[in-house]
This record gives C-alpha cells, sequence and structure tokens, in this order.
C-alpha cells in the first residue's frame, strides 16, 4: 500500500496532516505535509475522504495483500 | 526538550472524543457544565466511528409496535444474542439503551445524519430497514460517513472545548475521589492537567493491541480502532476502579471472523441485498438474505425465517472452514440496482469506504470478484457474540464508577451488552446527563496534586534522556508475544502465572525512550498495555472453574477443569481492582432475561 499526495494537487490546508488518527502525516521544515509513518497507516480513508483538493490517494494493491486478493469465478 | 505543563479547569471532563465522548460533551454541555474533552487523535474523524458508520439498531416504535413488536420483547432478543443469558452480563443496560435509542438516533439529524427519510424505502417513516442479524433482524442503514464530522461541528456549536492530541495518561486522584486527568499533548509536548468535578472515560476497548488479528490494517478483529489501546481501562484500574469480564477477554472475546471489515456481515449486512457465499466450485453455500415486505401479514414470521437462513448459514460456513475450505463471498448475480445500493453502504462502513475507491480506481467490477472469506476459529462461542461489551468497566446504571467522580460510556463498558454504534451514542449522552446533574453535590476538585504531575513529568523527561532503551513498539510486541502464547485457551494456572511473571519482568526491566512527542505518547500506550494485560492475566487466575461454552480450563496436569455454576443464574460477574499496591476482586450478580416461548430469536439464538 502507499499513501500518496500529489503535490501538484495539493493546496497545503493540511487536513490530513490535522485529522489522521495516527500522525501518518507530518510537516517538514517549510511546513509542507508528508508522509512520515506509512507503515502506522490502518486504511480508514479519512485523510483521502476529506481532501479537498483530490490530492492525496491511499493505494492497496488488491490482489497482493492477504485479504484483498481474488479470484475469478468458475 | 523542555515539556510545558498547562493547567485547565472545567466541570465536567470527558476523556476520548469518538460517538459516546462527543454525545457525553454534548449532553453535560446542554446541562450547562462546562465541558472539556480529550481526544487522542483528531475529534474529526476519531473514534471506531471516525471514517463512518453504515448501520445501526435501536427499538423504533414506528416500525416495530405496528407488528405487535414491543420493546421488551427486543430485550429478550438482545438478551439471547449477547452474553446475558450465560451470566455474565447486566440486562438492564439493554433496557436503557432501547429505552431511549429512538430519541438518540433521530436526534442525530439535528446535526446532519440522515437516519430516515429514505424516499425508496416502504417502512414507516422511510428508515431503511436491512437484514443485519448481527444485533437484531432489524438494523437500520443510515446516511453515517460524515458522523463524526458532524458531533465535531456540533460540539464546536455548543461550546465544547476540544482538546485534539492529547492523550490521557494518569487520572488526578484528591483522596478517594478522582478530580480530573493528567494529559500528554503529543503535538506540543506538553502536560495538560485538567481539574474537573466530574471525569467520564469514554475511550475504546483495546484488545486488537494486545491481541492482534491476523491482518493487521486491512482486517481488524471487530470494531476497535488501532488508535484504542484500552487507555480508559488502564486508567480506571489506576484510580482503582473496577473492570469487569476481563479473564474473558482472550479467546472469548474476539470475533471467530478474521477479515470482520472485509466480509462486512456477509451474507446480508452490508452485502445485502446481493451477498451469497460459494464455494471453491462456485456451489451457493449460503444463499442471500431478504429484507421482508413491510406490508407482509407474516412480517415477523418471515423475519425469524431469514435470521435462521443465517444462523444456519453460520455453521455451514464454520463446518466448511474445519474442513480447511475456502469460501468467497459472491455478488455475480448482482442487478445494477442492488450494485449501486451495495457500494452506497459501503460507503458508509468506516475503511470500507477505502476499498470501495480503490475497487473503483482499478475498474473492479464486484459481480466478476470473489473474496475470499479468512476464518479463524477462536473460540467455541457459535452464535453468542460475546465480544463487545463484554469486558470493561464496571459502572452502576447512572455510568458511575465504584470511585467518586469517575464515570464510564461507550465501548469501555464492561457487562453492558452488546456496544456498538447506538449503544454507544446512547450510554454517551446517559452518562454526560448523569455526570452534569451530579455536579451540584460534588466538591470543587482544587488544585491538583504537584507531586503527580512532577512524577508525570519525570517520566516524559526520562524517556527523553534515554539514548539506550526500548522503543514503545517492541515493549508492544513483548506483550502480544506474551498474551498470543499464553493466553490462548484452555487456560491454567501455570499460564497464568507464566505470564504474570514475563509481564511484571517486562514492566520492571523496560526503560522507555522517545525522541519526540509521537514517541512519548506510544510510551504511555506501551505501559497501559502491559498495566490491561496484567489485568487479563490476574483475573484467570482468580476464576478457578471453566466457564462453558467459551472459557476453558485445565490443571497442573492438563486436565479439564469442571464448571462450579453450570446455570447462569448462579453465575458470577468477576471484577478486578487495583489496592494497596495488588489486585482486589469482587463478584457481582448479571442479570438473566430468560426468553418465553415465542419470540423471534427463540430457536435460532440457542441452537
Amino acid at each position: 500500500m502507499a499513501n500518496i499526495i500529489d503535490y501538484e494537487k495539493c493546496i497545503g490546508c493540511n487536513l490530513c496532516y490535522e485529522r489522521c488518527p495516527e500522525s501518518v502525516y507530518d510537516l517538514d521544515d517549510a511546513g509542507r505535509v508528508y508522509v512520515r509513518r506509512e507503515e502506522e497507516c490502518w486504511l480508514c480513508g479519512s485523510c483521502q475522504m476529506d481532501c479537498p483538493a483530490d490530492a492525496l490517494k491511499v493505494k492497496f494493491d488488491l490482489n497482493v495483500a492477504p485479504l484483498f486478493f481474488f479470484k475469478e469465478p468458475q | 526538550m523542555a515539556t510545558q505543563i498547562r493547567y485547565e479547569k472545567a466541570d465536567v471532563l470527558v476523556i476520548g472524543g469518538g460517538l459516546a465522548g462527543a454525545q457525553a460533551a454534548l449532553a453535560a454541555r446542554e446541562q450547562g457544565a462546562e465541558v472539556i474533552v480529550l481526544e487522542q487523535a483528531h475529534v474529526t474523524r476519531s473514534g471506531n466511528a471516525g471514517s463512518g458508520v453504515d448501520h445501526t439498531h435501536g427499538y423504533i416504535p414506528t416500525v416495530h409496535e405496528p407488528k405487535g413488536y414491543r420493546r421488551e420483547d427486543m430485550e429478550y432478543d438482545k438478551a439471547n444474542q449477547a452474553f446475558f443469558n450465560l451470566g455474565f452480563g447486566r440486562v438492564e443496560f439493554t433496557d436503557l439503551f432501547l429505552e431511549h435509542s429512538y430519541e438518540v438516533l433521530t436526534g442525530l439529524e439535528k446535526y446532519g445524519v440522515k437516519v430516515r427519510g429514505f424516499t425508496d424505502s416502504p417502512f414507516p417513516e422511510q428508515f431503511r430497514v436491512v437484514p443485519q442479524f448481527h444485533t437484531i433482524p432489524t438494523s437500520l442503514h443510515i446516511d453515517g460517513r460524515d458522523i463524526k464530522v458532524a458531533l465535531a461541528g456540533a460540539l464546536e456549536k455548543a461550546g465544547v472545548r476540544v482538546f485534539n492530541r492529547v492523550q490521557a495518561v494518569e487520572l488526578l486522584k484528591k483522596g478517594e475521589r478522582v478530580t480530573g486527568a493528567i494529559g500528554y499533548a503529543t503535538r506540543e509536548d506538553a502536560l495538560v492537567v485538567i481539574s474537573a468535578k466530574a471525569t467520564i472515560l469514554a475511550t475504546s476497548g483495546g484488545f486488537d493491541r494486545i491481541a492482534p488479528p491476523i491482518n493487521p490494517g486491512a482486517g481488524k478483529n471487530d470494531h476497535p480502532s488501532a488508535t484504542g489501546y484500552g487507555a480508559g481501562a488502564a486508567l480506571a484500574l489506576g484510580a482503582g476502579a473496577q473492570l469487569v469480564n476481563y479473564e474473558f477477554a482472550l479467546g472469548g472475546g474476539h470475533s471467530a471472523w478474521q477479515n470482520h471489515g472485509f466480509m462486512a456481515g456477509a451474507p446480508g449486512g452490508t452485502w445485502y441485498p446481493a451477498g451469497r457465499v460459494v464455494d471453491d466450485e462456485g456451489n451457493v453455500v449460503v444463499d442471500r438474505l431478504t429484507v421482508v415486505d413491510y406490508n407482509d401479514p407474516d412480517y415477523w414470521a418471515k423475519n425469524a425465517e431469514q435470521l435462521k437462513v443465517f444462523f444456519q448459514g453460520r455453521r455451514i460456513i464454520e463446518e466448511y472452514a474445519s474442513q480447511g475450505r475456502q469460501l468467497y463471498l459472491d455478488l455475480s448475480a448482482a442487478t445494477d440496482e442492488e450494485l449501486a445500493y451495495i457500494k452506497w453502504a459501503l460507503g458508509n462502513e468506516g475503511e470500507m469506504w477505502l476499498f470501495r475507491e480503490n475497487l473503483d480506481a482499478e475498474n473492479i467490477d464486484l459481480r466478476k470478484v470473489q473474496v475470499p472469506l479468512a476464518y479463524r476459529k477462536q473460540t467455541s462461542v457459535r452464535d453468542k457474540s460475546v465480544g463487545l461489551g463484554l469486558y470493561g468497566i464496571f459502572t452502576d446504571l447512572s455510568f458511575q464508577t465504584n470511585v467518586k467522580g469517575l464515570f464510564a460510556a461507550g465501548a469501555e463498558l464492561g457487562a453492558a451488552g452488546a456496544i456498538d454504534a447506538s449503544p454507544s451514542l446512547t450510554f454517551g449522552w446517559l452518562a454526560g446527563r448523569a455526570a452534569a446533574e451530579k455536579l451540584n453535590s460534588a466538591p470543587d476538585p482544587g488544585e491538583p496534586d504537584r507531586a503527580q504531575v512532577d512524577r508525570v513529568l519525570g517520566k516524559v523527561q526520562q524517556r527523553y534522556s534515554e539514548l539506550l532503551g526500548d522503543s514503545a513498539k517492541s515493549v508492544e510486541r513483548q506483550v502480544q508475544a506474551i498474551v498470543g502464547v499464553l493466553g490462548a485457551p484452555p487456560h491454567s494456572d501455570r499460564k497464568a502465572h507464566t505470564a504474570v511473571r514475563l509481564l511484571e519482568d517486562l514492566k520492571r526491566k523496560t526503560r522507555l525512550k522517545a525522541e519526540n512527542g509521537y514517541e512519548i505518547g506510544k510510551t504511555f500506550e506501551a505501559e497501559a498495555l502491559i498495566e490491561i494485560a496484567l489485568a487479563v492475566f490476574h483475573a484467570i487466575l482468580e476464576r478457578k472453574e471453566a466457564v462453558q461454552p467459551f472459557y476453558d480450563r485445565v490443571n497442573d496436569k492438563g486436565q479439564p477443569v469442571p464448571e462450579k455454576a453450570e446455570k447462569s443464574e448462579e453465575r458470577k460477574i468477576l471484577a478486578i481492582r487495583k489496592e494497596n499496591g495488588g489486585y482486589a476482586f469482587s463478584y457481582h450478580q448479571g442479570s438473566i432475561k430468560a426468553r418465553p416461548e415465542g419470540y423471534l430469536l427463540t430457536e435460532s439464538a440457542t441452537g
């Protein structure tokens, strides 16, 4: 999985940093948000849900993650 | 690091800003109290409902009464589905919940949460009634993705002071009374010391942290959020309050379904109206469930039939699992309309929203894939859902603990029934009101004990200065290892003694270290996890008998220990508390609500 910030779209509101229950995001010295603790993300989706600029995606590979794999019906 | 100290004062302090905490704060504020909420994350998206609630339940007079289904009937049904009829709960809490559930649920509408008025619904008041049988046969889908956003807005509007990113680490005590709490602000590196006349623990149970699910992250064991680490239980213990049913917290307390979030109540539930379960060859093993036409004269009888299908399905799935066979959720027969409905429901169900977004991003058609159901049998509880609300903090019916000035609400309550979204909302509301009503007779909290504050400050400073110490994560993993090896049933004195020795050892030898506020917060979590695990094993040592169907014990020779009290009525709830540096125990009578013949769940839930 990956938490991906599209900096071309990001408007710097920092809502993701403010709201993430697990502090996955942090601010760098310039006050810009970055992904600091991706391993703490438990996929609640809040950051992506609330991003006003559609600049943030939490992606997980549906075919690789232990329980998110699929089988074609026969 | 120069950790700051800030002092604050309120009438009511609420620890935890989830559904229960937000409601408690709003109710106390409505009574005129000055309220502070401590929230370790951010109240807008925190707690078990942080990214949504798709379904809930309650006694809805307009839906249930015309069909002759009384509140009392629902009380029996809920008692039968939870652990009350095993003798380890107080069904009075269910009575309280059902008495207020309609008012509390529809009360969400004033914050902007849509719970009825769905124009496609043939049910009274246009509730979306669905077959989500793990609570009652008439669950309700709601438009609840942003329920926490709505409650956060309500808190702000009401003038409740919310301190986000502040983790409660100790309760303040003056004599026998709790007078507030010491919090640690993880993003400010400050201690926040709050004096209050009444303190409400509205935290989340945290057993996912000491006994993690097989697929952490994507498939939580049960509803509690990953941020919940049992802070309330640890705080309560530290203040001398009673915890109950902790001996059942491992093994008996977990959902047998390991990908709970992912299966989303299949079949039925979120996958209603088209979810079914198939085997490797595509044969339907458990068929889809249907919502019975409300105008059908045999409404309840047909509902009962659906419930039987559901329980029968669970048993079939269990059988397949015991043979090591894989089963799949199958939506291949869904119509466009049904699929659209499922996607709407998924979008409200917490992390399932993100799952849906990822499905859509990859253009995956749910009708063309089959989703494997992960199953691990951890318990012989079968149909009795003993997890949520079994173990936790013990209070009276006004949510007051045995320690003056200390209340509890929400998922951290023990022996109070299955506490999912609507009981959390209801108990939160009632606890907030109860705490506010007692303010007049509550003494002023006075000045906090400086020695206690200095002790906490000393811990923080020590952890910053520790260069070669233990990270909170490593301590957490050690707790998990001890619990994983020695906490699985059957329980025995030998295993529990070993666990206690290892945990005491860990507590003594650990030198927690941290480099920043976030890590300091985690060190307090690690400490709490050790305390909770210790309480569990001490409770296991205290309850010497087996309790069927879910608490197996063996003696030192490995032979099964018999039950002392086989009848539910003779069983007692075990409470553990800390006293004079050790543990003290007491027993409480649970309440049984034996089912008379003829109600909805009679056959299926007891089978």
